[in-house]
């Protein structure tokens, strides 16, 4: 199968913690390759250490051994310091609740992140905010805080603020997981959207609907990763047919 | 128990405020008990060791009595009057004190009168340790040619034991040294803001120099005389200015030449430091306990939005509203108990510590002891107003219900704000910091409020400071009754006609008038009175200066005294003559405490019906450029020393009301410090922990801990900025009213002060600069908060 160049890679990736006098091992030793244009999703029965795995990818957690490169660079330890320019250029993050700074409008949200962005003037993050939030369907809210949104809105704005400085990856822990069906489905055609447009995405997820959304699925189980299925990019009709075939693949690894 | 543990449980988790409060109660308790210490003790003691001593409700001390017994006798009969007692003293208008460890030997002039009594081990007065710490119980007998002084003397003219003591009796002739053996605490005269001084000698060197005065004749520079003490019967309603005037119309007391001081005017101007300092003591305390009030709200509201979870959890489990307020109220009880348990036994030890640095300067060894009952009072008066101020503010835990806080708890909900700004991507740091204080400006006020008040007492601390001047000038200008640069009493023309035209040729004189220094009966109360030929230079407060013959002007204080004010009639009194005179203004002069008055020239001399020698006055000069005054002193004393007496306005007590005050305010600013650290600490960890999820996704997104620290900081600094504002503001319309009342007491009845741009904003700036940098210091936290923060496993 022909592969698009690697962007992210894990050697021995590891994380434990000190559990009752012992060690619990939730990463163990993994290596994994993450490839440019993939939405990639992470699945797995829970607590199989999928958003330890995501958090230690992306520099958010430290690993414990191991080491993560991302664009051949290591990253895994970094300090904050030098950690900060891949946080504001390379990576954006969508969590599971949109955590949008409270006292910040959503417009503000997503502008504070460009304005990080040293390459960026700030008429052209004002301008760029505005797109985002236009194209992500919460224009209207923009100058509403947090508080005064929806949780559908809340996290459209908050994928807006992990698209701002056009990131070499996003990383999204169960995005949908604090939304309602209608929110899901817009959420998700969203993060489709832009992977579409070229936009890599690493994903955690448990929910079906959402891991059909994936180019690749890694299969998550006591801290290894046991499986993978490429898939072919997402289209709205194959919806059904791609479920069953997640639905299988999950089986086959006893999900 | 039930309650034990949750106490436990809260203590620990509110490590921070818990200290926080602690160390509030412990300086507050510090501040309070040394204040109440310094005030009942040193007042009770100076009572006690004047009436110990044998002074008497008035005490007049008067030289050549003709018929010392039968005046006695005479006062002694009066009605009004318990018993008159006499002592013995020689009066000394110059003295010089050798200081022996310096190679020169160099004089310090004496800088007023200096009074000789005889000392014996029955005469009651205590004798210090050699290092001032305490009574000497076995202190030695003196030998002839010793002297006790007054530990005044080490702070006035540097003396040490071993040091001299010169005086003497004919123009001339012969001088006496007396070597200093100790000194001893002098209750009458022992303050170094006096300028009285009292020595202790045997009685073969008084009666020796006695026997000598009496030989000098006329030409005695010194004179024998009595210190005749007077008490008024104890039964006996009548008022000290009553009995005095019936002294005038039964006893020729009055007439003779002399002065006295009432028992409660000796007290005052022993007690004048002390009741400075314990009047900004008592200020401070109070602005402490609104500071402590205000931290104290601040920690109740942060700890029940904290804990607003677990109180639901807590009720739901069947802990009732009084229950958890109970809790409340017993930590905060623990936390003012813990810091005022150890405050009482330092506070005796700071009494004691201020004792020790002010002896030299108070004269006396205020005991260190605390008042049992004035203190639990005051310490139960903090208890209430602390605990009823906890009950009253932990009021809302009632509201708190299980279901809402299950139901996620009080978490903040941001309503946009009017004072919202547009966030830039310049100057990043200051938007954020501006937006994170609107969006909880409730957080802040205490801070702001801190501010405002510790800007407010630092000002008044600056304000007095300056007023005081850097050299003590302005302070000696309030206690002069009118301007001048120096003072000169000649003893011949000639001298006056070539020390003038050095003067002119040094500094130019700009002005020139005649002074005398007297004492005079205001509706028969004696008063001080000043007498010069240039009354425009009196500093008016009121109405307008005496310019006319039968004119004169009064302080505040003796106005309020007397009942009297402008435009009022008073019989005025000098020797054995009486006569009306109107009351053109008020002004001020602190001499003599602010019981004094000041008539011109002619208004003085109608009294006499001979001519008043003009050399018995001094020549009061102002100059044009006095930066050159003390070389041009130090000229005059070189050449001029056997004929004119100089006065360069400045006074006794300057050098050591200066040094006090240093300490007043080194003290305020570390109290001041001190509070800052805690204001910050405690609001800053609440409002930390409170926004460690909006750190977290800050970090998130790609912020350092340095930015968001300094965002953290400006936020503090702007509150104190605007508190600041506002305690520029306090500080300018309550500064000067609130000093008035303290000063008071040592007679500014007009506390003025001018304040350059610096020293207005120099408070402020201090202040704020704290809080940023405390702020900033305590936002290092920050750096612990990781984004894994945001991560729901």
């Amino acid at each position: 199968m022909n592969r698009n160049k690697v962007i992210m890679k894990a050697t021995g990736l590891c994380k434990s913690f000190a559990n009752n006098g012992g060690q619990n091992h939730v990463l163990n030793m993994i290596d994994l390759e993450i490839y440019d244009g993939d939405f990639t999703v992470i699945m797995g029965s829970s607590g199989a250490g999928k958003s330890t795995l995501l958090y230690a990818l992306s520099g958010m957690d430290k690993p414990t051994g191991g080491e993560v490169r991302y664009k051949d660079a290591v990253i895994s330890s970094l300090k904050e310091k030098k950690m900060a320019p891949y946080r504001i250029r390379e990576f954006g993050f969508v969590f599971q609740q949109a955590h949008l700074v409270s006292n910040l409008t959503l417009f503000e949200n997503v502008a504070v992140t460009g304005y990080l962005d040293r390459q960026m003037r700030e008429k052209e993050v004002r301008e760029r905010a505005k797109m985002l939030l236009e194209s992500m369907n919460v224009e209207d809210a923009a100058d509403r805080l947090p508080s005064q949104v929806s949780g559908g809105e809340a996290q459209r704005a908050a994928i807006a603020r992990a698209m701002m400085n056009t990131p070499g990856m996003i990383f999204a822990d169960e995005p949908t997981g604090a939304l309602n069906k209608k929110n899901t489905q817009e959420v998700l055609d969203i993060l489709t959207r832009i992977n579409e447009n070229g936009q890599n995405i690493l994903m955690v997820t448990h929910d079906i609907k959402a891991a059909i959304r994936a180019t690749r699925l890694l299969y998550l189980e006591d801290g290894r990763v046991t499986g993978e299925m490429p898939m072919a990019p997402y289209r709205s009709e194959d919806a059904k047919s791609r479920e069953k075939q997640v639905n299988a693949w999950l089986s086959s690894m006893e999900w | 128990m039930k309650y034990v543990t949750l106490l436990k449980a809260n203590i620990k988790s509110q490590k921070s405020s818990f200290i926080g409060i602690l160390t509030l109660v412990f300086i507050i308790t510090i501040s309070m008990l040394a204040v109440i210490s310094l005030w009942m003790n040193a007042n009770a003691y100076e009572n006690e060791q004047i009436d110990r001593l044998g002074y008497g409700d008035i005490t007049y001390w008067i030289s050549e009595i003709p018929d010392r017994d039968s005046l006695l006798t005479q006062i002694g009969n009066m009605e009004e009057v318990e018993k008159a007692t006499a002592e013995d003293v020689l009066f000394f208008d110059e003295y010089h004190i050798y200081n022996s460890a310096d190679a020169e030997n160099k004089a310090h002039s004496g800088k007023d009168v200096l009074h000789m009594h005889v000392w014996t081990k029955e005469s009651g007065y205590y004798i210090y340790h050699d290092n001032l710490t305490g009574i000497n119980e076995d202190a030695e007998e003196l030998a002839d040619g010793e002297v006790y002084v007054s530990p005044a003397f080490a702070s006035l003219y540097e003396a040490h034991i071993g040091d001299e003591v010169e005086v003497g009796i004919e123009e001339g002739k012969e001088t006496f040294r007396y070597t200093i053996k100790g000194f001893y605490e002098d209750p009458v005269a022992g303050s170094a803001l006096m300028g009285m001084k009292r020595v202790l000698l045997t009685e073969n060197d008084i009666r020796r120099l006695e026997e000598m005065i009496h030989a000098a004749g006329e030409n005695a520079l010194a004179e024998v005389g009595s210190a005749i003490h007077l008490y008024k019967k104890t039964d006996s309603g009548v008022k000290l200015t009553d009995l005095q005037e019936a002294l005038g119309k039964k006893t020729n007391l009055l007439q003779m030449s002399g002065f006295s001081y009432s028992k409660s005017t000796i007290t005052g101007f022993m007690l004048i430091l002390q009741n400075i300092f314990s009047g900004f003591l008592i200020v401070f305390v109070l602005v402490l306990m609104i500071v402590a009030l205000l931290i104290v709200g601040h920690s109740i509201s942060s700890s029940i939005e904290q804990d607003y979870v677990d109180m639901g959890i807590l009720k739901a489990l069947g802990y009732t509203r009084t229950d958890l307020r109970v809790v409340q109220s017993l930590q905060y009880l623990t936390a003012v108990l813990g810091g005022m348990l150890p405050g009482i036994p330092i506070s005796a030890a700071v009494v004691k510590g201020i004792d020790k640095v002010t002896v030299t300067v108070v004269g006396i060894l205020i005991p260190a002891n605390l008042p049992v009952g004035a203190s639990l009072l005051s310490l139960g008066i903090i208890i209430a107003v602390i605990m009823g101020f906890v009950f009253f503010k932990t009021a809302k835990i009632g509201r708190i219900t299980p279901i809402r806080a299950i139901r996620g708890g009080a978490e903040d909900v941001y309503f946009k704000s009017r004072m919202t700004a547009q966030i830039h991507k310049t100057n990043l740091s200051f938007f954020l910091a501006y937006r994170q204080l609107v969006s909880g400006k409730k957080q802040y006020i205490s801070a702001c409020f801190v501010t405002a008040l510790l800007v407010f007492f630092f000002s008044l601390t600056v304000r007095l400071d300056a007023w005081i001047g850097p050299d003590g000038k302005g302070l000696m200008d309030s206690f002069a009754c009118a301007r001048y640069d120096l003072g000169i009493c000649y003893e011949e023309k000639d001298i006056r006609r070539e020390v003038e035209a050095l003067l002119e040729e040094r500094g130019h004189i700009t002005a020139s008038y005649q002074y005398k220094l007297s004492r005079g009966f205001l509706n028969r109360k004696e008063y001080l009175m000043n007498v010069i030929s240039a009354p425009e230079y009196y500093n008016i407060l009121e109405g307008r200066t005496c310019i006319y013959e039968n004119e004169l002007v009064l302080t505040q204080l003796a106005a309020d005294e007397l009942g009297i004010g402008i435009g009022d009639d008073v019989k005025l009194g000098i020797g054995d003559k009486e006569k009306e005179f109107i009351i053109s203004g008020i002004y001020q002069c602190t001499n003599d405490m602010g019981s004094n008055f000041g008539v011109t020239k002619e208004g003085y001399e109608s009294f006499y019906d001979e001519e008043i020698d003009e050399f018995s006055y001094y020549m009061f000069y102002l100059l044009a450029d006095p930066s050159g005054l003390d070389e041009l002193k130090e000229a005059l004393m070189d050449t001029y020393a056997e004929q004119l007496i100089l006065d360069d306005s400045s006074w006794s007590g300057a050098d050591a009301i200066l040094t006090v005050i240093s300490i007043l305010m080194i003290f305020m600013f570390g109290i001041i410090v001190i509070f800052i650290l805690v204001t910050v600490s405690l609001t800053g960890s609440k409002i930390l922990y409170k926004e460690q999820h909006d750190l977290g996704i800050y970090k998130a997104i790609g912020f350092v801990s340095g930015k968001l620290r300094l965002a953290f900081a400006l936020r503090f600094g702007m509150v104190s900025a605007a508190g600041s504002a506002l305690g520029i503001v306090l500080s300018a319309y309550l500064t000067d009213p609130l000093a008035n009342v303290i000063l008071r007491v040592c007679g500014v009845s007009h506390f003025s002060s001018e304040l350059s741009m610096f020293r207005m904003f120099m408070p402020a700036v201090v202040v704020t600069v704290l809080f940023l940098v405390f702020a900033y210091l305590a936002a290092g936290r920050v750096k612990k908060v990781e984004p894994g923060i945001l991560i729901v496993e």
